[in-house]
């Protein structure tokens, strides 16, 4: 399963260049907890709804004047998207974070993967899974077989 | 199903409503948390997320220094109470789209239950019932490769056997008894 199946695209963005106010409407907007920041076409870093209100409002910053660079979570991490989704899995465990860019050989952003959205998809496949366990269990008592579950 | 009370998070970090965001921000940090329930006269009234004052502070170009977290918190307070099921709860959470449900007992304050939480606990159970069936998985491996060793054994034994035909009487009882003994062995390990 390569991640590219599972990632959302394409990834919304944010230039670093712009500020934290701009930021925040365009994931008001676009109901995101997350923008990649962008800087000649490549991805430079990632930067959360949470990442704005601490960064600016705890240091008592102006959101209309902060760049997002200024704020932006760094290093950047992020996954090639022929990398499976089992790797995605370990990457974001390694590094304690809930979004990755997903990114094309050449380092182009491709996408972004969350781990909300493989945890739903973890979730389908479980239900996929006790589906099949429950239809099972009635063909395996007619056969006469004794299961034990 | 998993029980209420292994989720309940009993440390609250509360917020007076006549407090400022930018306060609110200064409390979300020091704490390590997302959001705060909204305390107006001891009684729980709102909860503010990061992501309100995001929404409501930062991108309306409010600001923080001044407004007050009443004017930015969500309300009513989507709360459930101690008896409620853990199904019930989560129903609650899909119904108005919410990641936090605090746990109010007669206008009082109990505890709060986040959704990330039980799924961390969800997929702990699930990865130890996995490493039971694989360990089950595992054992069943074990007494296949046990049937296998004995089958072999009772082979040879039976070629013996044809071979002990062409010995003397005497010779002859004596090795058949140790095979039996063998046997007997083998069938006991087996069960």
């Amino acid at each position: 399963m390569p991640i590219d199946d599972y990632c959302e695209k394409p990834a919304v963005t944010v230039l670093g260049s712009e500020t934290v106010r701009v930021a925040a409407q365009r994931m008001k907007s676009a109901g995101l907890g997350s923008l990649v920041v962008v800087g000649d076409g490549r991805p430079t870093g990632i930067v959360t709804d949470r990442d704005l209100v601490i960064g600016t409002l705890c240091n008592r910053l102006d959101p209309g004047c902060v760049r997002v660079d200024e704020i932006a979570s760094r290093p950047l991490v992020t996954i090639e998207q022929e990398r499976s989704v089992a790797e995605a899995v370990r990457v974001i465990r390694y590094h304690a974070v809930r979004r990755i860019p997903v990114v094309d050989e050449k380092g182009e952003l491709i996408g972004i993967v969350a781990a909300d959205d493989l945890i739903s998809m973890a979730a389908s496949q479980l239900s996929g899974l006790s589906a099949a366990i429950r239809a099972q269990r009635p063909r395996d008592e007619l056969e006469g077989r004794r299961t034990q579950c | 199903m998993l029980s209420l009370a292994s989720h309940v998070q009993r440390d609250v970090v509360t917020i007076a409503s006549d407090l400022t965001a930018r306060e609110a921000a200064d409390a979300m940090k020091a704490r390590a948390v997302g959001s705060l329930i909204v305390m107006r006269e001891e009684v729980p009234v709102g909860i503010v997320t990061d992501r309100d004052l995001l929404e409501r502070v930062i991108a309306e170009g409010e600001d923080a220094a001044s407004i007050a977290v009443a004017d930015v918190m969500s309300h009513p307070l989507r709360a459930a109470r101690s008896a409620d099921t853990l199904e019930q709860i989560v129903e609650l959470m899909a119904m108005y789209g919410i990641r936090r449900v605090p746990l109010v007992d007669d206008g009082v304050l109990v505890g709060i239950i986040a959704l990330d939480d039980i799924l961390v606990k969800v997929a702990q159970e699930l990865h130890d019932l996995s490493e039971g069936t694989r360990r089950e998985l595992d054992g069943a491996q074990r007494a296949a490769r046990a049937r296998a060793v004995v089958r072999d054994v009772g082979e040879r034994i039976r070629e013996l056997g044809d071979q002990i035909e062409h010995v003397g009487t005497e010779a002859k009882r004596g090795l058949l008894d140790e095979i039996d003994d063998l046997r007997e062995r083998i069938r006991s390990r087996d069960h």
